[in-house]
């Protein structure tokens, strides 16, 4: 009887003792830009989030930005995503057709972040899955605007002024050209994303920002678009850039800026990091977006990117939380002071480091100010991303290689982007 | 055996019948061969039933309200329409150059490697090993050093031409009016002669060990019969050594240029199928359309086209080669 007693007691005890008195959840989180710049910060910001919020483990899957969107969508269909990652806004639309990822906005409502969180960068995250109407598939801790970076000390030496307007830009370009001692004015990018900073020189070279008229037809290929296309396409053909302009991505444009072959480069503050290693503080500043001949620019919606949460995920609250938190004042303000970006929290932006910041309110000048026309690329089109890599950037290349004319280009857009937007109005009940 | 009366305690008694045992017999072999069937119908053929069903569907990861509708050869017919896929005549042109220029380059090269190596000289292990370095590194890694090798602006082919004092070379290429890098990879001119250089670099290890080990295979009675004939060394190379080696090249050149053909790595890397898809090669046109576009109907046709290609060049090919007729022909 006792033996039976003292077994019954010890069985009793070690249930007890083994169900945790709160299991700690971990959640796999995917970085879908991942350097050996950025991890570290990652990790510290991960340290702290486990301290505040200790039955949370964070587990973080570091995904190079080429591979980013591939290895997304297969785990989707392989039911192998984890439970949260950072989504940039160029996929949302899919995710939405894939209904892949967990609507936010009713978290975020119970959330002290509603009033914090920058009301452009909500917009420019629902704007790709239906407006206010839609779903809230991912929450902004950082956003940034395109800018100009150039060599301060080319510059100084030159006595010469940022480029304020297009024009001036084409002139500072050609005193930097000289292809025999391999030194160009532009690094442009004609490769993946190049035709982001295309639309928005096109655009503001012809002072106008409708890419669709009211009635749902695409107007890009207006006489003052074409033009644009023509201007910027020529900077190329001048000879202003380096030739292998026309496949250059992220890092030979950022390449040639910091290896002293160009002097100007189109690109985000992003990369400021990367100028302060390789060039050294004093060699380069930030200006902002130049103005076209109309005396306006336009940019493209403020580019944003934040966790977003997938609908598969078994720990949804954990995730959130974590996606509260980096997007919360103090990760944010970390992060973006880190990288050089700016924070997409209104608490963040009050902090000193960001306003008395060296390059960073260059780039968001524009931002209220009258000057600046705003417009979207169709990326709630499902067939936008294979177009852009696969149509759009072809085509631009064709016109730098003189292999097409601007004119017959847009008119394939034109045509192309109507026949879409018809079927996507049609089918979403808005014609 | 007089079972009966005996006391041993058989622990199993199975009732061994005649027709059983055969049964048994029969089947034996298959369960042994079942895993590795089983292999090859989950990874190769259940796959590539998926892919022609794909073909004749709509599968498009961005519309989902057209999954799984049958449209028959409505996919077929777009691809070869080109007034509605541009891509496709231009990208198969492109992989015929590529195959062709690739295979062939890396083929002769190989060649002339094996009959060095099969020679005897001092130090020829060494060369051997040295021969398959390239062959070990993978194709995007392969893709990546060359992109940064020929690039117009860092890479260190410009750099070496640069201070050879070679600027003009841009000149002489046709490609510049005043003395300037070459951009290599930008140039639609030379961005496909580009790759094949770097195909060529990884290849030539591949003929090289095989020509070599068919050359092993010749006795050295048939190269001393042919000497007392009186032949010399081309007549030994073209009557004794090419039609012995017949069928280890038909092989050879067949199997490259199949994975020639369907190689991504190496373009992808290099070009992205540009300037201007001067490199676009129908297999990465098709792979494009499954991962940027998603598109797992248009794709799967594709890769249909692109097998039935294949599958009808290998017969041609073994068929006006004469392979395995048996005897060295000549």
């Amino acid at each position: 009887m006792k033996k039976f007693a003292f077994l019954i007691l010890s069985v009793v005890l070690t249930l007890a003792l083994a169900r945790p008195a709160v299991a700690a959840v971990e959640i796999t989180y995917w970085d879908t830009n991942v350097t050996p710049v950025r991890t570290p910060f990652w990790q510290h910001m991960i340290e702290r989030f486990e301290k505040e919020n200790p039955d949370i483990k964070v587990k973080l899957v570091g995904i190079p930005q080429a591979q980013a969107h591939t290895k997304i969508v297969t785990a989707i269909q392989t039911h192998t995503e984890p439970d949260c990652a950072s989504f940039w806004v160029e996929w949302l639309a899919e995710f939405k057709a894939m209904d892949a990822a967990v609507n936010l906005r009713p978290y975020l409502e119970k959330s002290h972040l509603k009033n914090e969180v920058v009301p452009a960068a909500i917009e420019a995250v629902e704007y790709p899955v239906g407006g206010k109407d839609g779903p809230l598939l991912l929450i902004p801790h950082r956003f940034f605007l395109d800018g100009i970076w150039y060599r301060l000390d080319w510059y100084k030496a030159k006595g010469l002024e940022p480029p304020r307007t297009l024009v001036e830009l084409e002139e500072q370009m050609k005193l930097f050209t000289d292809p025999a001692q391999n030194r160009y004015g532009l690094a442009m990018r004609g490769g993946k994303s190049g035709h982001l900073y295309l639309f928005q020189m096109m655009l503001t070279y012809a002072g106008a920002n409708q890419i669709f008229d009211v009635g749902g037809n695409s107007v890009v290929n207006r006489p003052e678009y074409v033009k644009g296309l023509d201007w910027y396409t020529s900077l190329y053909k001048k000879g202003l850039t380096p030739k292998s302009a026309i496949n250059d991505a992220y890092q030979q444009i950022l390449m040639n800026f910091d290896s002293g072959t160009t002097a100007l480069l189109i690109h985000n503050p992003g990369s400021s990091t990367e100028h302060k290693n390789k060039l050294g503080e004093g060699k380069f500043m930030s200006a902002p977006w130049p103005l076209g001949p109309k005396g306006v620019r336009v940019m493209r919606n403020i580019w944003t990117e934040g966790v977003g949460i997938f609908k598969t995920s078994k720990q949804k609250e954990a995730a959130w939380k974590w996606a509260e938190f980096v997007a919360g004042e103090w990760a944010s303000s970390y992060w973006n002071r880190m990288i050089g970006e700016i924070p997409a929290n209104l608490r963040s932006q009050q902090h000193d480091w960001f306003k008395n910041h060296q390059y960073l309110p260059n780039f968001s000048k524009p931002i209220g100010d009258p000057k600046t026309l705003w417009f979207d690329l169709p990326s709630y089109l499902p067939e936008w991303a294979e177009f852009q890599d696969r149509s759009i950037i072809p085509d631009m290349q064709a016109v730098m290689l003189g292999q097409k004319t601007a004119k017959e280009v847009l008119d394939k857009w034109a045509g192309l982007l109507t026949e879409w937007n018809q079927a996507y109005l049609k089918r979403t009940g808005k014609k | 055996m007089s079972s009966s009366s005996d006391k041993i305690d058989t622990p199993i008694a199975l009732p061994i019948r005649r027709r059983g045992r055969r049964w048994l017999n029969v089947a034996l072999p298959y369960a042994f061969l079942s895993p590795a069937l089983a292999m090859i119908l989950v990874f190769t053929l259940i796959p590539l039933a998926l892919v022609f069903w794909y073909s004749v569907h709509n599968w498009d990861l961005r519309k989902p309200w057209e999954q799984g509708q049958f449209v028959g050869l409505q996919h077929f017919l777009t691809i070869l329409d080109p007034g509605r896929d541009e891509l496709f005549y231009p990208s198969l042109l492109k992989s015929f150059i590529w195959v062709f220029g690739s295979v062939s380059v890396q083929f002769i090269c190989g060649l002339g490697l094996a009959l060095m190596l099969n020679q005897t000289f001092f130090g020829r292990a060494i060369y051997r090993s040295i021969m398959l370095c390239p062959w070990a590194v993978s194709g995007v890694l392969t893709g990546l050093i060359w992109m940064w090798m020929f690039h117009e602006t860092a890479g260190v082919i410009n750099d070496l031409l640069d201070r050879a004092g070679l600027l003009h070379l841009s000149l002489w290429l046709g490609l510049a009016e005043e003395p300037r890098r070459v951009a290599w990879l930008a140039s639609p001119e030379t961005a496909m002669s580009a790759i094949i250089v770097a195909n060529v670099w990884r290849g030539i290890a591949f003929f090289a060990i095989s020509l070599l080990a068919g050359l092993q295979t010749i006795s050295e009675d048939v190269y001393e019969a042919g000497a007392i004939d009186g032949a010399g060394q081309w007549q030994q190379f073209r009557y004794v050594t090419l039609p012995l080696l017949r069928d280890v090249i038909v092989v050879t050149t067949l199997l490259r240029s199949i994975w020639t053909f369907n190689f991504v790595d190496l373009v992808y890397t290099m070009t992205g199928g540009g300037p201007a898809n001067s490199t676009l090669t129908l297999a990465v046109y098709t792979m494009e359309k499954t991962t940027v576009g998603l598109n797992y109907g248009y794709a799967s046709a594709l890769a249909v086209i692109l097998f039935l290609i294949l599958l009808g060049a290998s017969v041609f090919y073994f068929k006006i080669t004469g392979f395995a007729r048996g005897g060295a022909g000549e």
